[in-house]
């Protein structure tokens, strides 16, 4: 379990009891959540990250648009997702790279595929954050994939 | 006398001090690694989209990996996909800092493109492995072409065979190649140039490639074939099967056992054991490199050698974790005693590879290079 070194000792507990009153158990989304929750104590910025379409239909191939505003002109970014239970830099699967331009916005597309294939992504509520390249939480964003539902004949 | 008082609460207070810090060095439950290296983060870069073989052994590793850390840090998988693993090659041993925060998984097919000399940015002899598995490499067919054996596969028209890789020289497609000529198959088609094993695994879903040289994890747990083989799609025609201790090969328990090893496939077409300076080659190429380096975790060049030493401690530790081995096997589906191989003894092997030899020279002249 990977915590972050700001989250005080109640809050754990506290987030732990939550996860464990609400979901019998901390998925890897719901550690996204307690992670993501330390960076609004440390205070954000006012960067922003939106995902689209949301939520995001759950099947191979689908585009997902990762758009952020607010960041620092000329960054470059991190996007970080929980991929089969472990954090995974999905920076170099997305086109084009996550930089931001002059105005401190960024857009950029990920095809998910063999993370749909492979299971390593299940229908579930998971946390998009966005990073500098030293680890640190600048954004996040809920990224909720949710099963499509088969056309019936 | 005052002097010697403070010496004594001075010594005192080290050795106090000195205790407390063993103590939490080696703590029974092994949480804590012996060394004072604590990085906040460390990233495993794999040179494939998600769910490929690299990209499942980097996950397993991430998932326990942290606790062998002072701090417990994050460990972040990046796949960073592209030509066959060059880009991430190269990008590892070019621009991450050698400070142990980036490692990157290698696969056996990066240790024989520095063989082959094939011009990638990376030199392998500078960059320490703290972890190595081994497996087992399968030759496997489409179902379409109706060969079970492979003497059938030297009977059908061979422009229907498409060998699969990554690059020209991957392990699939060289040792692919290499297979089928030693078995008299000429004029096949070869198709290098995917994006790593799950990209493969569509592609003779569809049918567009039709012979890969897999390994054993490809057919076990979450491997990339599991789902084509129970379907009978795909046919498993030989296998590299295991070196024993007096150097003779025997079919590995983690293959089908009905699967020959390439010797007994190429004695059933060519009535006699294999032999020759192609041969030779083939044998250091399917049974060395590929299936003793089949995955290694390595570092970047000029990483200092505490640091090694420190991630060498805490991956051993975390070879030794009853859990992580059970994860691990879960996934691959094979034992973890049977795919592990220490990281020196590893390295020992690498450096022995890339040795100058006569067989070199012949895998050189057969690739074009």
């Amino acid at each position: 379990m990977h915590l972050p070194k700001n989250i005080s000792t109640p809050m754990v507990l506290a987030l732990g009891g939550l996860c464990l009153a609400t979901t019998l158990g901390c998925s890897q989304g719901d550690m996204s959540v307690m992670k993501a929750s330390s960076a609004s104590v440390m205070g954000m910025s006012s960067a922003k990250v939106m995902v689209s379409p949301s939520p995001v239909p759950y099947q191979r191939k689908v585009k997902v648009t990762i758009s952020g505003s607010g960041f620092a002109p000329n960054q470059e970014l991190e996007l970080l997702m929980p991929i089969g239970g472990v954090p995974s830099d999905i920076s170099a699967m997305v086109k084009p790279k996550p930089k931001t331009d002059a105005r401190g916005a960024f857009s950029t597309v990920w095809i998910l595929d063999n993370e749909i294939r492979g299971k390593l992504l299940e229908p579930a509520k998971y946390t998009l954050e966005v990073t500098n390249t030293d680890g640190e939480i600048l954004a996040k964003a809920p990224f909720v994939l949710e099963k499509v539902e088969a056309k019936k004949k | 006398m005052r002097w010697i008082t403070f010496r004594k609460r001075s010594l005192k207070g080290l050795a106090l001090i000195s205790a407390l810090g063993l103590a939490l060095i080696s703590l029974p439950d092994g949480t804590q690694a012996a060394s004072a290296f604590s990085p906040k983060r460390i990233k495993i870069l794999i040179g494939f989209p998600p769910a490929g073989g690299h990209d499942l052994e980097a996950r397993v590793i991430a998932r326990h990996l942290p606790k062998y850390f002072r701090g417990k840090p994050s460990i972040i998988v990046q796949n960073m996909p592209g030509a066959g693993g060059k880009i991430m090659g190269a990008y590892i041993y070019n621009r991450s800092k050698p400070d142990g925060t980036t490692a990157a998984i290698f696969g056996s097919s990066q240790l024989q493109e520095n063989i082959l000399g094939a011009g990638v940015e990376y030199d392998v002899r500078d960059m320490p492995i703290v972890w190595a598995v081994r497996s087992v490499r399968v030759g496997i067919v489409r179902d379409f072409l109706k060969a079970k054996t492979a003497k059938d596969l030297t009977t059908i028209d061979p422009s229907k065979i498409a060998v699969a890789g990554r690059s020209k020289t991957d392990s699939s497609c060289v040792t692919g190649t290499m297979a089928l000529t030693l078995l008299g198959i000429k004029n096949f088609k070869t198709v290098c140039a995917y994006a790593g094993t799950a990209v493969i695994r569509g592609a003779v879903e569809r049918g567009e490639a039709s012979f890969f040289e897999a390994s054993d994890p490809h057919f076990l747990g979450q491997g990339a074939f599991v789902e084509l083989y129970k379907k009978g799609m795909v046919v498993q025609m030989w296998q590299s099967g295991q070196v024993t201790e007096d150097g003779k090969i025997v079919r590995a328990k983690t293959v089908n056992e009905k699967t020959p090893t390439f010797q007994e496939a190429y004695r059933t077409v060519h009535g006699k054991d294999p032999s020759g300076p192609l041969w030779e080659a083939f044998r250091k190429v399917y049974n060395d490199v590929h299936s003793t380096l089949t995955r290694t975790l390595v570092l970047p060049p000029g990483t200092p050698g505490d640091v090694v030493n420190a991630l060498r401690e805490g991956i051993e530790s975390m070879s030794n974790d009853p859990a992580f081995v059970k994860d691990w096997e879960k996934v691959f589906g094979q034992e973890f005693a049977d795919a592990r191989v220490p990281a020196l003894e590893a390295e020992k092997v690498k450096v022995e590879l890339m040795k100058p030899a006569p067989w070199q020279d012949t895998f050189k002249k057969f690739v074009g290079m």
